[in-house]
C-alpha cells in the first residue's frame, strides 16, 4: 500500500487560444498515487481534471513538470520507448462518453480484444473470442452480447464494455475520466459497485475523476480538489469531508445535495470568493493532509 | 385550494418504425398554485414527454391516446396550435436542460429577454421595455444588469446562462414554470444556487413549478411534493417529507439506496439490478417487477392500482394491498429524521 505507483511533480500545461493568448489549464500540480489506492480528483468543469488525466496517460505532452510511473519518467522519450509496452498496457483509461470512445463499427468481441491485437499479445484463454467472453463475464455481461454493436447497447452496458476493454490488459493503473457522469443514478451505483469489486479482486490503482462529490466520498481512499488549474487540497477521504481546510473545498462540500428535505432546506450554501488562489504551494497542515496556501509576497 | 393544473389519465405514445412507444401511461396528477412539484425518474421514463405534452411541444409522431389536461380551469387537451401559442409564456413556460442550446448565440442576452416581453406586450414603450429587462435580470440574480444585458451568451458562464433562460421564461409572468433538468449541465455549486433561485422565484412571484430531475438527491432542496416515475407511470407521489422519510414503493427505495450520499453513512451502495424496460413491448403486469427484489406473484400478472397511504401520499405497489406480506422498509424513516 505504501509503494508509490504514480508520482506527478509540478505538472503544468497550457493551451493556446490565439497567437498570444494562452489558457493555463493546469498549474504546478503535484500528487502521488500509491499501489492499490483509489485516488479521486474533483473540481468544477474547466478546473483541469481531465487535462491532468490526459497528461498522465501521455495523451498531452505537458509544458513542464515530471510524471513518474513505477519510477520511470514517462515524459522522457528514451525512457518511454524503452518501456513502451509496459507503460501502454499497464496504464489504461476509461472515458466519460462510451458512445464516442468505442468504435461504432466494431462488435463488442472485437472491441474488447483489440488491445491484444495492437500489442501482439496472446490471450490467456487461448483464443481472442474466448478471452472476450471471459472479460465480458467479469463485468457482469453474458456471451450473448459478443456480436452486438455499441449502438445496440444501453449506456451502462457500453460503459461495462469500456471497462472490460481497459481491464483486459490487467492494468496496474486505471484512469477513469468521469466514467459515470452520463449514466442514470441506479446504473451509476451498478458501475461503482463493479469498480469496487474489480479493484478488490485485481488490486489496481485507480485515478477516479468526477464532479459528483458524494460518489467520490463513497469510493475513494484519498481525494484531490482542483480549481482553476491548481490543486488546492489533498487529503484522505475520511479527513477531507469532515474537515475541509481550503475555502474552495469548503464551498464545494457545502454544495453537496443531501437527500433529506428538512436537513437540505436548512443547509447553508458557502460561496467561494476566489480567495486563497494567489501564488503559493501545498503545505502539509496535518499528517497526509495537504492544503494550498498563499505565500506572502516578499 | 383549487388546482392550477390537473392532468387526468394522460397517455401519450409515439409511432416509431420499431413499434409504438408508450412514453406516458395513464398519468394523473395535479399542481396547486405556488407549489414546486418534482418529477423524478431514470432517463426514458417519460418525465420530459409528460411536461412537453402539457405544453404541446411534442413532435408530430406523438399521439395523445387518452386523458385530459385542465390548466387554470380550462380544458386544453384539444386546443389548436394558435390557441396554445397564446397560452405559452403567459400561462406556462419552460426551462430546458442545456442553456446554450436554448439561447440564440448571435443576439445579446438583453435583446433575447426583450423579445420574450414584446411577444406578450407588443405595445410596450422602449423605456418600459428596458426597465422590465433589468427587472427580470435582477430577479434571476444577475448582478450589474445594466452592463450585462449587452453581453452575448458566450460571455456568460453556464450558471448565468441558465439564469438568463429563466428570465426569458418568466417574461410573460407565467403561472406555471416547467424546469426540465435545469441543473444537469451545471456544476454542483452552481446547481445549488439555481435550485435556490427556483425556490426564491416561487416564493416571490408565486409561480407553480414542475421540476424534472433524475436525481432524488437534488430535488430535496426545492420540492414541496415529489412524483416518482417509472416506465411512463407515476409509481409514487407525495409530499417531500413523505417520499424521503416514508417511501413505500420498491422503486423509490431502490433510487434512495443508489444515492452515494446515503450509502456513505451506511457503508454500502445498493444498485437496482437490470435496466429500465423499453417502452415498446412492456411486460405483463408491473413494469418494475423484474427488477424488484420484493416482487410478488401478482406483480407479474396485473398492474397495481394507486394505493392511498394518506391524503397526499399515493403509491402503486401490490405491497400495500392488505393481503401482501409486511416488509420492513429498507430506507427512509427514523434513520434520516
Amino acid at each position: 500500500m505504501d509503494e508509490v505507483l504514480l508520482d506527478v511533480q509540478a505538472l503544468s500545461h497550457r493551451f493556446r487560444l490565439t497567437r498570444h493568448v494562452y489558457i493555463q489549464a493546469i498549474d504546478q500540480v503535484s500528487f502521488t498515487i500509491r499501489k492499490g489506492e483509489i485516488f479521486g480528483l474533483v473540481g468544477e468543469s474547466g478546473s483541469g481534471k481531465s487535462t491532468v488525466a490526459r497528461c498522465v496517460m501521455n495523451i498531452y505532452r505537458p509544458q513542464s513538470g515530471k510524471i513518474f510511473y513505477k519510477g520511470i519518467d514517462v515524459l522522457d522519450r528514451n525512457a518511454f520507448s524503452e518501456n513502451k509496452k509496459m507503460l501502454q498496457t499497464g496504464r489504461q483509461m476509461i472515458f466519460q462518453d462510451s458512445a464516442s470512445s468505442l468504435n461504432q463499427r466494431m462488435k463488442v468481441a472485437d472491441l474488447i480484444t483489440e488491445p491484444f491485437v495492437i500489442h501482439r499479445l496472446k490471450p490467456k484463454s487461448g483464443s481472442l473470442r474466448a478471452e472476450a467472453e471471459a472479460q465480458l463475464l467479469r463485468v457482469g455481461m453474458d456471451a450473448g452480447y459478443l456480436d452486438r454493436y455499441p449502438s445496440e447497447l444501453s449506456g451502462g452496458q457500453r460503459q461495462r464494455v469500456a471497462i472490460a476493454r481497459a481491464l483486459s490488459m490487467e492494468p496496474e493503473l486505471l484512469v477513469a475520466d468521469e466514467p459515470i457522469a452520463s449514466l442514470d443514478v441506479s446504473i451509476q451505483a451498478q458501475i461503482i459497485n463493479l469498480f469496487q469489486q474489480l479493484q478488490r479482486e485485481n488490486g489496481f490503482s485507480f485515478l477516479f475523476i468526477a464532479h459528483d462529490l458524494s460518489m467520490v466520498r463513497y469510493l475513494c481512499d484519498r481525494v484531490g480538489v482542483m480549481v482553476q488549474g491548481k490543486l488546492v487540497e489533498v487529503a484522505p477521504t475520511a479527513e477531507l469531508f469532515p474537515a475541509p481546510m481550503h475555502p474552495y473545498t469548503r464551498a464545494l462540500l457545502s454544495a453537496i445535495p443531501i437527500p433529506d428535505p428538512r436537513r437540505e432546506r436548512a443547509r447553508k450554501l458557502c460561496v467561494f470568493d476566489g480567495s486563497g488562489l494567489g501564488p503559493g504551494a501545498l503545505r502539509e497542515l496535518a499528517p497526509g493532509h495537504f492544503v494550498y496556501r498563499e505565500e506572502a509576497a516578499p | 385550494m383549487s388546482e392550477l393544473l390537473k392532468v387526468e389519465n394522460l397517455s401519450v405514445s409515439f409511432d416509431t418504425p420499431q413499434g409504438t412507444v408508450h412514453a406516458v401511461r395513464d398519468v394523473s396528477f395535479s399542481l396547486r398554485p405556488g407549489e414546486v412539484l418534482a418529477i423524478v425518474g431514470e432517463s426514458g421514463c417519460g418525465k420530459s414527454v409528460l411536461c412537453k405534452s402539457v405544453m404541446k411541444l411534442l413532435p408530430g409522431t406523438a399521439r395523445v391516446e387518452s386523458g385530459r389536461i385542465i390548466a387554470d380551469g380550462r380544458d386544453i387537451t384539444h386546443l389548436t396550435e394558435r390557441e396554445m401559442c397564446r397560452l405559452r409564456g403567459k400561462l406556462f413556460s419552460m426551462v430546458f436542460q442545456d442553456p446554450m442550446t436554448s439561447l440564440n448565440p448571435t443576439l445579446p442576452i438583453g435583446r433575447q429577454i426583450e423579445e420574450a416581453i414584446q411577444i406578450h406586450e407588443p405595445r410596450i414603450g422602449r423605456k418600459a421595455l428596458h426597465d422590465r429587462v433589468i427587472e427580470l435580470m435582477e430577479l434571476v440574480g444577475i448582478e450589474q444588469a445594466e452592463e450585462r444585458c449587452k453581453l452575448y451568451p458566450y460571455n456568460f458562464s453556464g450558471g448565468m446562462r441558465q439564469r438568463s433562460v429563466m428570465a426569458i421564461a418568466l417574461a410573460g409572468n407565467p403561472k406555471m414554470l416547467f424546469a426540465d433538468e435545469p441543473t444537469t449541465a451545471l456544476d454542483v455549486t452552481i446547481q445549488a444556487q439555481i435550485l435556490d433561485l427556483l425556490r426564491e422565484i416561487q416564493q416571490k412571484l408565486g409561480t407553480a413549478t414542475i421540476l424534472v430531475s433524475h436525481d432524488l438527491g437534488v430535488v430535496a432542496r426545492a420540492a414541496d411534493r415529489v412524483a416518482v416515475m417509472y416506465a411512463g407511470k407515476i409509481v409514487e407521489i407525495g409530499t417531500a417529507e413523505e417520499i424521503y422519510y416514508d417511501p413505500r414503493h420498491p422503486y423509490t427505495w431502490g433510487l434512495m439506496q443508489a444515492l452515494p450520499a446515503l450509502a456513505a453513512e451506511r457503508g454500502e451502495l445498493k444498485a437496482i439490478p437490470g435496466m429500465p424496460p423499453t417502452l415498446i413491448d412492456l411486460p405483463k403486469g408491473d413494469a418494475f417487477a423484474c427488477r424488484n427484489a420484493w416482487a410478488l406473484a401478482i406483480d407479474y400478472e396485473e398492474e397495481p392500482p394507486m394505493f392511498r397511504i394518506s391524503d397526499t401520499h399515493y403509491a402503486a405497489t401490490w405491497l400495500l394491498d392488505e393481503r401482501a406480506p409486511k416488509i420492513p422498509v429498507p430506507v427512509g424513516g427514523k434513520a434520516y429524521g
